[in-house]
């Protein structure tokens, strides 16, 4: 499978992204997630476990 | 109960060491122009021009925050109404996220000025990007760890 064209990216991640979660725009040269973008900014924290345990 | 993390969101004072620190909550801009949705586009063009400024946070009756009017929009076809050419939903932020943090993602993506909300969603400021780009700088300069 190819990556399809205007397919935006998290560039920290790699997770597909509609658009930037910080500057909102779809066409971003360094997109983030809102996962991301949260983690980043400290205003939420990472999950230690993929788990949950 | 309300955490911690509830209470930084919500702007509220806090103490300890770290309190002093400039954060995207206190050099954020409490003055900056606000509108309704259902505004003439021309009319508040004028007025946030008028007033100095060069974005308009659209709100509701509560200061929730439903829209943002950055120079492009401000510039749309002043036959619209507000809700017609603002940017819906923008990506807001909260009070006590570093300011060396904001100034840093603003740099990078090459955003003006960012909405800075408590939790739920009610508008503390616009934080412009000069501002917090000065504050991290005089942060760095004086050697806060």
């Amino acid at each position: 499978m190819s990556d399809r064209a205007g397919e935006l990216r998290c560039s920290s991640c790699g997770c597909d992204v509609e658009c930037c979660a910080f500057c909102d725009e779809v066409d971003c040269p360094s997109a983030a997630c809102y996962r991301c973008v949260t983690e980043a900014l400290g205003e939420a924290m990472a999950q230690p476990h993929a788990h949950g345990g | 109960m309300v955490g911690k993390l509830d209470w930084l969101a919500a702007g509220l004072p806090t103490e300890g060491t770290d309190a002093a620190r400039p954060r995207a909550g206190s050099m954020a801009r409490a003055d900056v122009p606000t509108c309704r949705l259902d505004e003439p586009l021309a009319e508040v063009r004028d007025r946030v021009r008028t007033a100095g400024w060069d974005a308009c946070v659209v709100v509701n009756h509560e200061r929730v925050v439903l829209g943002l009017l950055r120079a492009k929009e401000l510039d749309a076809d002043p036959g619209l109404r507000v809700e017609q050419a603002m940017r819906p939903g923008p990506s807001t932020f909260r009070p006590f996220v570093a300011i060396e943090e904001m100034a840093s993602f603003m740099i990078d993506h090459d955003v003006p000025n960012a909405p800075v909300t408590t939790s739920d969603g009610r508008l503390v400021g616009l934080l412009r990007r000069e501002d917090a780009a000065r504050a991290a700088h005089q942060l760095h300069a004086g050697g806060h760890p």
